[in-house]
């Protein structure tokens, strides 16, 4: 019975060819972050900012990487010597007959000779591991030395100046934003409060606020009732009479001391 | 036979073959591969050709009951299923006998078989088909293996009757035997044209063995994207309506993939290649197809249509 031994050895292959994609799906897209690192580090913008394209560019090479070469079409284009074989016997491993069997020991012992290098290009994982180090040497250069080419801050504050033209009207935008204030020296009543926080949009009518001099009075003077009381006296606080121990009451006594001054 | 010697026995048969043909290699693997799936093949080629050497030649060297029609318009269905004789026993009393035709072989060759009539062509389609001869009430059951190997003449028009289309369908094979370059010719002309050497033939496969190569032959596995490969070239003749009129029927589709794994036995292969599937096509679909008007008008065969679906 050698089907078991072939259903083992196609899932093996498999987790192989799904490993190194990944591996390689990783590697590449560690490249286009470290690259994407050092242009957002040089141009005064936060590096994470980088995260964003190499995580929709990992997905998406992952996702065409792993569809394109998980199938045994690529191990055979890999490895020549299992051409056409490999596939047949994939989707006959639910057949047993004198041939499919020696079908299957033939397979198997051409994968024996299957290394994991097949489909691992060395030229380009140089190529990528060559540009890491230089790309991550870079970054620490950078950083350790405060490079800037440009602050694209300050370049996105320009335009947007720019893009206002001389002619524009600018608006102070302190006086266009809602404020809550609290103090009631200015709103008056707490009971005002009942209207609520919601900004209230008003319109004053130009006509009704304009002043009509002709109608203004003379000042009124007017009398005011005093309301002083009759005696006034002092009595001392509590805390005053309490039972200071003795080492203490000239501390106490120098503390209020140097408050009546101040006041 | 074990498995790893069925590629020396059929080069060894293909050897043998060469000694008396010359240069028709292609036309003989494809007569090996109809007998390995059991089916039939109709030779198709000019006088001269050698088609009915090749099949006598194969017949000797199967160890299997041979027989000839030749065809002609007054071949009558009775000269080849057999018929009932009145036979006199010692005491005088007479009695029907079936006395079999030459249909009661295992390979039959059925020579210029578009001479005879279409009523003697139809008495060979129950025979193909069903393996089987039915005579008058009684249905004889023909011995396995059998396989039917016609040949006819594409320019003879006058006094032939062209099979039809139900009856061509059953041949798995047209196969096209085609001029010998001139090497070959000049090797033909020194084997038989000169001093006479007797080859002798000697049977290279038992009939055991033959029903044995052919049920490896059906064991042979395919990859189901090379299975849907066939059939997709299969149906893609019933949808290039610009140049094909009628496409093949599904009996095409079981025949090329049969014809596929035969080749691929013949080739001592364990599967089924991609190759073979393109190599079976011309000899599987050509009869199955009928060309347009438009493409007879551009002088299109059945071979160059096939071949531009293979493209």
């Amino acid at each position: 019975m050698v089907t078991k031994p072939i259903i083992a050895a196609l899932k093996e292959v498999r987790n192989a060819v799904m490993q190194i994609t990944l591996f390689n799906a990783l590697l590449d897209t560690l490249v286009l972050f470290l690259i994407c690192s050092l242009v957002l580090i040089l141009t005064s913008l936060p590096w994470w900012y980088a995260l964003v394209p190499a995580a929709l560019y990992g997905g998406i090479h992952t996702y065409r990487n792993v569809k394109k070469h998980h199938n045994l079409a690529y191990v055979e284009e890999k490895v020549p010597e299992l051409q056409e074989q490999l596939i047949t016997v994939a989707d006959n491993t639910d057949k047993e007959n004198v041939i499919v069997q020696s079908l299957q020991q033939d397979v198997l012992r051409g994968m024996r000779s299957v290394k994991t290098s097949y489909f691992l290009s060395f030229g380009r994982l140089a190529r990528e591991l060559i540009t890491l180090t230089v790309v991550s040497i870079l970054i620490i250069t950078v950083s350790a030395h405060g490079v800037r080419f440009l602050d694209f801050r300050d370049v996105l504050r320009d335009l947007e100046t720019l893009g206002k033209g001389p002619g524009a009207y600018e608006l102070a935008n302190a006086s266009l934003e809602f404020i809550e204030n609290m103090s009631e020296d200015i709103y008056g009543n707490k009971t005002i409060e009942e209207l609520g926080n919601d900004e209230i949009q008003l319109q004053l009518s130009p006509v009704l606020s304009d002043i009509d001099i002709s109608k203004v009075n003379p000042p009124e003077s007017k009398e005011f009732m005093s309301t002083m009381p009759k005696e006034i006296k002092a009595t001392t606080d509590v805390s005053f009479q309490e039972s200071i121990p003795k080492g203490y009451q000239r501390i106490v006594k120098s503390y209020f001391r140097e408050i009546a001054k101040t006041s | 036979m074990r498995l790893e010697d069925t590629k020396k026995t059929f080069d060894h048969l293909l050897h043998e073959m060469n000694k008396v043909i010359v240069g028709m290699d292609e036309v003989l693997k494809q007569m090996i591969v109809s007998l390995l799936t059991n089916s039939h093949a109709i030779l198709e080629g000019y006088p001269g050709l050698a088609k009915t050497l090749s099949i006598k030649t194969m017949a000797q060297l199967l160890s299997l009951k041979f027989s000839r029609i030749q065809n002609t318009p007054d071949l009558m269905p009775s000269d080849i299923t057999g018929t009932y004789i009145i036979e006199e026993t010692t005491g005088g009393k007479r009695t029907f006998k079936f006395q079999p035709g030459p249909v009661f072989a295992n390979v039959i060759l059925a020579d210029e078989i578009n001479r005879a009539t279409p009523k003697t062509q139809s008495a060979l389609l129950e025979a193909m088909q069903e393996k089987q001869v039915t005579v008058g009430n009684s249905t004889f059951k023909l011995e396995e293996p059998f396989f039917v190997l016609a040949t006819q003449n594409p320019i003879e028009q006058e006094g032939t009757y062209p099979l039809p289309e139900a009856q061509s369908d059953r041949f798995l094979f047209k196969i096209r035997t085609d001029y010998p370059t001139y090497e070959q010719e000049i090797e033909i002309v020194n084997r038989y044209a000169e001093e006479e050497k007797r080859v002798s033939l000697k049977p290279v496969l038992s009939r055991d063995e033959l029903i044995y190569l052919q049920s490896l032959t059906r064991q042979v596995p395919i990859a189901s994207d090379i299975k849907k490969y066939a059939v997709s070239l299969v149906t893609s003749t019933r949808q290039k309506k610009d140049m094909i009129e009628y496409g093949a029927s599904p009996r095409a589709s079981i025949g090329l993939v049969l014809a596929a794994k035969g080749r691929a036995l013949l080739e001592g292969r364990k599967y089924v290649s991609k190759q073979d599937i393109n190599l079976m096509a011309l000899p599987v679909l050509r009869h199955r197809i009928i060309l347009s008007f438009e493409a007879e008008r551009q002088n299109l065969h059945e071979d160059d249509v096939i071949k531009q679906l293979l493209k």
